[in-house]
């Protein structure tokens, strides 16, 4: 039987003198391949027992260059042994930024490939490999079992290596100032936690559906779910760092096998990556808060007389002139004069009625400059995100007269549509048969005929005054639409920029792993390969965006929006399930309090 | 040994090359290229002249039915003409030739189904001030070349839809035709009667009355004498003429290109089995119970 | 020594129909002989696209090319030359086999072989009338591609008839090779198919298998059906098939309140179409116009009595003691035959057992595939030196009816020609690689097993 064996680095680093015997130690779980752990002087192993996970795997005698290795070994794989206190380790697959249960993956769409990829026969669990990462993943730690196992070797290699960083976090860890202050913050966050987790769920109720309305709602709710989720990923890590602690499993061999499949440190680091971004995110918004705050309070001014000209422009003045010209025949096409007067009528009445009851008091430049100055001293609080996104939502106040025309002008022409629709099929002697959903054959009566003839022709007549004022109304709408767009697409930059981890891969790449790489070594006598570390891909840590402007682009810029304006279908997307992509990393259900107390209670004891 | 006469079989098994040609179709072909000779083409017959002419003068007929919308129209916008008698003699006319047919065809108990009446009467009548404004901010001259294309087009469904009593898209048209002239008249009264007329004339007419010379004769001389009376006599000489070249000539030529460029041989293919080109044509069901 | 054959069609797989089955099976076979085959057709969609191995090492090219309508591509006469050239240089063709004159990707395909100095032949498996504008300009186009191709197959005489009328191509360069079926696809009902047997109501049943189409008959069927139902009470329809007139039937059945009695199955995956076949007694057949009706021949394979309108190549198809026909296109015609098809059902007088060997013996693709063969080597044995010479070539289109026509073809030609220079000289043969072709079957028992048919190297 062949094998393959692994090679740490700095074991053939390590000098030895030339005329030492050594010996190479290996261990090999079940299902693993072999890794060489430690090398000994002869003289040292000798007479000792070596027991099952462990076994010599090769020998040099004093004055040889080379090795000579137990039979059946394949090809060498050397590997620069992972710190586990440093977080670094190989990873087969590139880790998950979001939660398992929220990924998507935007490559696999075709169906095809997903049915070949599932079935048995092209299924490569590389089992095998995975197994044999994972314990080079806790290299160290086997080493120190090892070494516990048989006190007699240690003295000769290990206690040099040791790390003197992670001793460091050691000693702190252990120390009382440390432990207390963690505590303490602990419970605040869990108290946090208390209650922004009700909170969260009365913003989430289904009944007032309040996220779904406000820009603000949407930010206060994603600010409530990450702090009600903050002791549960501060428990997660926790956990895990006290399971790699547990030296006695690592003693076992049975128990050590069967800890390398639960054990990979891919399924709790990204919870650490995770935890550390929300963190740095929430930091860094306040402070991008505090420059637009101020730049507001030092222009405020400014920027309000040009809000004034803007609101007044756009959603009065430009609205009122279009709204008229549309009753006097524009760009000579010859509109039906009475609907189109009527409607026109209609229309401006309401803006009208807007403007004096609410566009003409807030766009006073008085009122803009108050309300200016309260969003920058917010936004110094809570964020850039949060100023954002109540600017949004002063936007859309200021808007509805255009959403509610938008709206009126579609229902108008969806009916007519249908209406002409139906009408059509009388001409072709058909008829929709709504007990059996289709398209029926049917001899219609004169007096039928003529009836729907005379309505069908009004309608074809009437159809372009409305169609008119369809379109330009859905332009002013998708003009807002565009704006509102773009806001919440910074909002949404800003509050989920992987900013972690890209600092985390320009400090240490090995700390991210997006898959590993072999690298052919030329050498003589036996095959060489080199275990490389490949760091996670930019592009797949920009993937909930990636899927995010893609669906941007599918709702608004797709040949389905158009066929949505040509049929007159609502063309307002669910903000909600927009931008359900980058709530990847918290959980689609608000943590429960009970559970949460569980936990604590169980940390605690 | 004879070899077996070759069959027009697939199935079995023969003696015969692959391209064997049947040499029975290869004297039909020839008789056929014969035929196909414009000088002795049996499709150049007598009865078939007056088959094609009958429907040469169909077609025409149903032209000028259409021209008499425009002779109402001009009736009322032009010669300013209260338009109510008229609808009155045309309805008392249409009403008696109902009731008259009534008891031969159970289709014209249909027809004048009282109900059906007063409820077509009334939406009528409500619904005219809506038709008259529907087109009125547009210029006279957009109308009228509005109504010519909505014309030709209601010619070309007549023609399409002669078979197909189901489909109402020639109604639609003639509607859209008169509701774009319609606003061009002055008051509701006068949208009215307009629309009711074009709708006897046009589509309950033809319904009622078989298509019989006398007829036809009676409808000409009264388009012809209005278009004398509006437009004067040498208009009505030059329309006369090309009718009359329409119904002469143009059969003549129709049949010519029948012959060379459709290939058909024989008249309406009166005995398909022995009419080589429609042969391959999807059959036409005969759908009798 | 096996030709190098490409087949050109706009339809095949992963679409199902007469023609793609022809082409599959006769490909198959063709392999099974020795031959290479190589099959071209446009992309299907947004993933079968690119070149495709099916059973056999049968090399299949999909090529990503604007679809017009029902799946035949753009009609424009030059534009598929660059990639048709380079996959038949890439090849190293002998021989390219275009199918279905609906299809204007092989009606090209065959233009650029010719050009390129290939033999051709074509295979037609619909009959056109004269009527339309539809035909018209199908038959223009096609007089100036078989002006030049070297020969014809019609899969029936009347099609043969038909085809020579249309284009007026020399009957001694046509051949009539018949479709054939799998026979062991459609076996007659057995003892052990205890699911159909289970399903098989007690009576007459009597099955349709069509498209709804009105060109397949469907009005007579919806006017048939309720009066052979009147008729006797034991007589049971399913019918099987998707289409415009599908409501029609619907709609027939809620009329004349037929629901325990026609059972409408929609569309059915042709692995299925036996398992409804052997439902029945009688099949019923209503096309009105049909080259060929494979699917006659399949339900006689089946064991079932076939009562059929007498159209175009159908009763060349069949011995006429496994059919009843219809004298006339009528409703009540109809009625009749199948009243006679249903008193001989009853009456015990046809003998099913013998049927499913007979239709066997008389249709299968190996016989096609050698008689086609025999058409390949006629070519090469009664081929002229200037066949192909572009000179020639243009003198036959000179020789052709029509003066618009004639001239519009020959400036066709002049344009394609140029075209074969340009590409002649901007993307040289000699710059095209042979493809690799895959072993025959002779071949692959000298190759080492388990190796897969790809990675082995071998030159002809």
């Amino acid at each position: 039987m062949s094998f393959c064996l692994f090679w740490p680095d700095h074991l053939k680093e390590r000098r030895f003198s030339d005329d030492d015997d050594l010996i190479a130690i290996c261990i090999a779980l079940k299902g693993t391949d072999r890794v060489v752990l430690d090398i000994l002087r002869e003289g040292l192993v000798r007479g000792c027992d070596i027991e099952s996970p462990y076994s010599i795997v090769g020998v040099r005698k004093g004055g040889d260059s080379g090795w000579r290795l137990i039979d059946g070994v394949d090809c060498v794989v050397e590997f620069k042994a992972p710190r586990s206190t440093m977080l670094e380790f190989f990873s087969l697959e590139p880790i998950s930024l979001s939660l398992p249960e929220k990924r998507m993956d935007s490559k696999v769409s075709n169906v095809n490939f997903i049915k070949i990829s599932e079935n048995k026969r092209y299924f490569n669990d590389n089992t095998r490999f995975k197994r044999t990462l994972g314990l080079i993943n806790f290299y160290y730690t086997y080493l120190m079992a090892f070494h516990k196992k048989y006190p007699r070797f240690a003295e000769s290699s290990l206690t040099s290596d040791k790390n003197i960083f992670g001793m460091m976090i050691d000693l702190l860890r252990l120390n009382l100032v440390y432990q207390w202050v963690g505590k303490g913050f602990f419970y605040i966050t869990v108290s946090f936690a208390l209650i922004t987790n009700p909170l969260s769920k009365f913003l989430n109720w289904n009944l007032l559906n309040l996220v779904n309305k406000s820009a603000t709602i949407q930010q206060i709710d994603l600010r409530c779910q990450q702090f009600s989720y903050f002791p549960v990923q501060y428990l997660r890590i926790n956990e895990n760092v006290s399971i790699r602690k547990a030296m006695p499993r690592f003693k076992n061999y049975a128990e050590a096998s069967e800890g390398l499949r639960k054990d990979l440190p891919s399924n709790y680091y990204p919870d650490y990556i995770r935890f550390y971004n929300t963190v740095w995110l929430m930091l860094n918004d306040i402070s991008f808060g505090m420059i637009l705050g101020s730049f507001l309070l030092q222009y405020s001014t400014q920027i309000a007389n040009f809000a004034h000209t803007f609101i007044n422009g756009y959603l009065y003045s430009l609205l009122k002139l279009v709204t008229i010209s549309l009753a006097h025949n524009p760009f000579g096409i010859k509109l039906n004069e009475e609907l189109a007067s009527f409607l026109s009528e209609l229309f401006l009445w309401i803006i009208e009625f807007s403007y004096s009851v609410f566009i003409k008091r807030v766009s006073a430049v008085d009122n803009l400059t108050k309300i200016i100055s309260a969003v920058a001293n917010l936004s110094c609080i809570f964020g850039a995100t949060f100023a954002l996104s109540l600017l949004i939502d002063c936007f859309s106040f200021l808007s509805l007269h255009i959403r509610f025309f938008y709206l009126i002008s579609r229902k108008l022409y969806h009916w007519q549509l249908n209406i002409m629709s139906s009408l059509f099929n009388l001409f072709c002697g058909k008829k929709f048969n709504v007990l059996r959903n289709r398209v029926d054959h049917h001899n219609f009566e004169i007096d039928q005929l003529l009836l729907g003839t005379l309505l069908f022709i009004i309608l074809v007549f009437l159809l372009p005054t409305v169609l008119a004022f369809y379109s330009s109304y859905t332009i002013f709408q998708l003009g807002m639409l565009t704006l509102e767009i773009i806001f919440e697409s910074t909002i949404s930059l800003l509050n989920h920029f992987p900013l972690f981890a890209l600092l985390l891969r320009i400090k240490d790449r090995r700390r991210i792993p997006g898959g590993i790489a072999l690298r052919y070594n030329d050498s003589d006598d036996i095959l060489r390969l080199k275990l490389l570390n490949k760091p996670l891909p930019v592009s797949l840590m920009f993937q909930p965006f990636a899927l995010l402007m893609k669906q941007i682009k599918y709702n608004y810029c797709s040949s389905i929006i158009v066929n949505k304006l040509i049929k007159g279908l609502p063309i307002t997307v669910d903000r909600n399930k927009l931008y359900q992509v980058l709530y990847s990393s918290l959980p689609s259900k608000p943590i429960n309090i009970e559970d949460l107390y569980n936990s604590t209670h169980k940390k605690n004891n | 040994m004879e070899k077996k006469p070759w069959k027009r079989l697939l199935w079995l098994k023969q003696d015969y090359p692959d391209n064997y040609t049947d040499p029975n179709f290869i004297k039909k072909a020839e008789t056929f290229h014969k035929r196909l000779n414009f000088l002795n083409s049996p499709y150049k017959h007598e009865s078939n002249y007056f088959k094609v002419r009958y429907e040469f003068f169909q077609f025409y007929q149903s032209i000028l039915n259409v021209s008499s919308i425009f002779l109402i129209f001009a009736y009322i916008y032009y010669y300013k003409q209260d338009p109510l008698p008229l609808t009155i003699v045309v309805t008392v006319v249409v009403s008696c030739l109902l009731m008259s047919k009534k008891h031969d065809n159970p289709l014209f108990v249909r027809l004048l189904n009282l109900k059906s009446v007063i409820i077509i009467t009334f939406a009528m009548l409500t619904l005219t001030p809506v038709l008259k404004s529907l087109s009125k901010t547009t210029a006279s001259d957009s109308i009228w070349t509005l109504s010519f294309w909505l014309t030709l087009m209601y010619i070309s469904a007549l023609s399409n839809t002669k078979d197909k009593k189901s489909s109402n898209v020639s109604t639609n048209l003639l509607l859209a035709v008169v509701t774009a002239l319609a606003s061009r008249l002055s008051s509701t009264t006068e949208v009215f009667c307009f629309l009711y007329i074009c709708i006897q004339v046009n589509v309950l007419l033809p319904n009622l009355i078989v298509p019989s010379y006398l007829l036809a004769l009676i409808s000409n001389i009264i388009v012809y004498a209005v278009i004398t009376q509006i437009l004067g006599w040498h208009y009505t000489i030059l329309i006369l003429s090309t009718f009359l070249l329409y119904i002469i000539v143009l059969p003549h030529w129709f049949i010519y290109w029948q012959i060379n460029y459709r290939m058909l041989e024989d008249g309406d293919g009166r005995d398909e089995k022995d009419c080589l080109i429609t042969s391959w044509d999807a059959k036409r069901p005969v759908l009798n119970c | 020594m096996g030709y190098n054959i490409a087949m050109l069609s706009d339809f095949f797989y992963p679409q199902l129909g007469g023609v793609e089955f022809h082409i599959y099976h006769l490909s198959q076979k063709l392999i099974n002989l020795g031959h290479s085959v190589v099959v071209v057709t446009h992309a299907y969609g947004t993933d079968r696209i690119g070149v495709r191995y099916l059973t056999n090492g049968l090399k299949v090219y999909y090529v990503p090319y604007f679809v017009l309508t029902r799946e035949t591509t753009f009609p424009n006469v030059f534009g598929t030359f660059p990639w048709i050239r380079n996959i038949l240089i890439r090849e190293q063709i002998d021989i390219v086999h275009s199918h279905g004159s609906a299809s204007s990707f092989s009606l090209e395909g065959i233009l650029h072989a010719n050009s390129l100095g290939l033999r051709t032949v074509f295979t037609d498996h619909s009959l056109y009338g004269f009527g339309n504008i539809t035909s018209i300009w199908v038959n223009k186009l096609l007089t100036f591609t078989l002006t030049n191709t070297d020969r014809v197959i019609c899969v029936s005489n009347t099609c043969k008839d038909n085809m020579i009328m249309r284009t007026k191509t020399d009957p001694k360069r046509m051949y009539v090779i018949p479709n054939a079926v799998v026979a062991s696809d459609f076996t007659p009902l057995e003892d052990n198919d205890d699911c159909i047997v289970r399903s098989k109501k007690k009576g007459i049943t009597i099955v349709v298998i069509s498209r709804l189409f009105a060109n397949k008959g469907s009005d007579l069927l919806t006017h048939t059906i309720p009066i052979v139902c009147e008729n006797h009470t034991d007589v049971n329809f399913i019918i099987a098939g998707d289409g415009p007139k599908y409501v029609d039937f619907q709609q027939m059945i809620e009329t004349y309140r037929l629901q325990d009695r026609v059972q409408l199955l929609g569309s059915v995956p042709h692995e299925k179409v036996r398992d409804v076949m052997c439902q029945g007694d009688i099949y019923l057949h209503a096309s009105l116009t049909e080259a060929f009706g494979t699917v006659l021949v399949e339900a006689a394979s089946c064991g079932l009595l076939i009562v059929t309108t007498a159209i175009g190549g159908i009763p060349e198809v069949l011995p006429e003691d496994l059919i009843v026909y219809a004298d006339e296109i009528s409703v009540s015609s109809l009625v009749e035959a199948t009243n006679k098809g249903i008193s001989t059902i009853r009456s015990n007088d046809f003998d099913r057992s013998w049927v499913h060997q007979e239709v066997a013996n008389m249709y299968d693709w190996s016989n096609v595939a050698a008689r086609t063969v025999e058409v390949y080597d006629g070519i090469f044995e009664e081929a002229l030196p200037d066949d192909k010479d572009w000179l020639t070539m243009l003198k036959r289109f000179n020789k052709r009816d029509g003066i618009w026509a004639k001239h519009l073809y020959i400036l066709c030609g002049i344009v394609e020609y140029l075209i074969v220079i340009f590409f002649d000289w901007w993307y040289p043969r000699e710059d095209i690689e042979p493809a690799v072709k895959w072993p025959t079957t002779k071949q692959q028992h000298h190759q080492l097993h388990g190796q897969t048919g790809i990675h082995s190297y071998n030159h002809k």
